[in-house]
């Protein structure tokens, strides 16, 4: 099967290989060192979650996503308290 | 002024976070701060309604020229604290602000938070309002009495 409009030049296959490498561009591998217990039960969920290949990066990712998400309100919070503490001057 | 501890569900109005935040009155400030640090802390549980954020914000810039950064941090960290209690209100509401409006000749930004605390179930306003306490149903605890 081909993509009729760039069907001399590009099939489908080809745009999916393209897709995969541009993704390995963007993407950055991380090597991390974690309690095994913690990897394990991480690892189960995991693939219960996202069934195949990749689950480990894309529960990771998820899982740096929420985390930093966390933060950043945790740290808004914080300067607002910080700021009640102190007083705003007029 | 003595130290006020809240316990529950209770409403917070702008002045209480006003007087907390600015250094207006040195005795308010202190019984108001204490108020919202208790709150930020998960002591109760504090509600502000979205017309009431609305308002705050409103009267920290139009009134007390307060710079427009640090209002952001004052109502972001109301906004996104896991403690705090954030209600909204719906054409519903409104329609039953007019009631409350027209019954108890209350202005309609009472009546509207009257209305969307009643819709939420929560009976008691940490408020130096005036005319909330006319409406019997809330019970109202003005920090500014002495």
């Amino acid at each position: 099967m081909s993509v009729s409009r760039y069907s001399e030049t590009f099939s489908l296959s080809h745009i999916f290989m393209l897709c995969n490498i541009l993704l390995y561009i963007v993407k950055k591998t991380v090597k991390i060192t974690i309690d095994e217990k913690i990897d394990q039960e991480f690892r189960d969920l995991a693939k219960k979650k996202y069934p195949g290949k990749g689950y480990y990066s894309r529960a990771v990712e998820e899982a740096i996503k929420q985390w930093i998400h966390r933060e950043k309100k945790a740290y808004i919070v914080y300067r607002s308290i910080e700021l009640l503490e102190s007083g705003v001057d007029l | 002024m003595t130290r006020m501890r809240l316990s529950g569900v209770v409403a917070i109005d702008k002045d209480v976070v006003i007087n907390a935040y600015l250094k207006l009155n040195p005795e308010y400030r202190d019984v108001c701060k204490d108020i919202l640090l208790d709150g930020f802390s998960g002591l109760y549980t504090p509600v502000i309604t979205n017309q009431i954020l609305y308002e705050l914000l409103e009267e920290l810039i139009s009134r007390y020229r307060v710079d427009e950064e640090i209002v952001k941090i004052i109502v972001n960290g109301i906004i996104m604290s896991e403690h705090w209690m954030k209600v909204n209100y719906t054409f519903k509401t409104v329609e039953r602000a007019r009631e409350i409006q027209s019954l108890y000749g209350l202005s309609l930004s009472t009546s509207l938070l009257i209305a969307t605390l009643e819709e939420y179930s929560i009976k008691k306003i940490v408020s130096g309002r005036g005319d909330l306490v006319i409406y019997p149903y809330i019970e109202v605890v003005n920090p500014f009495k002495k």
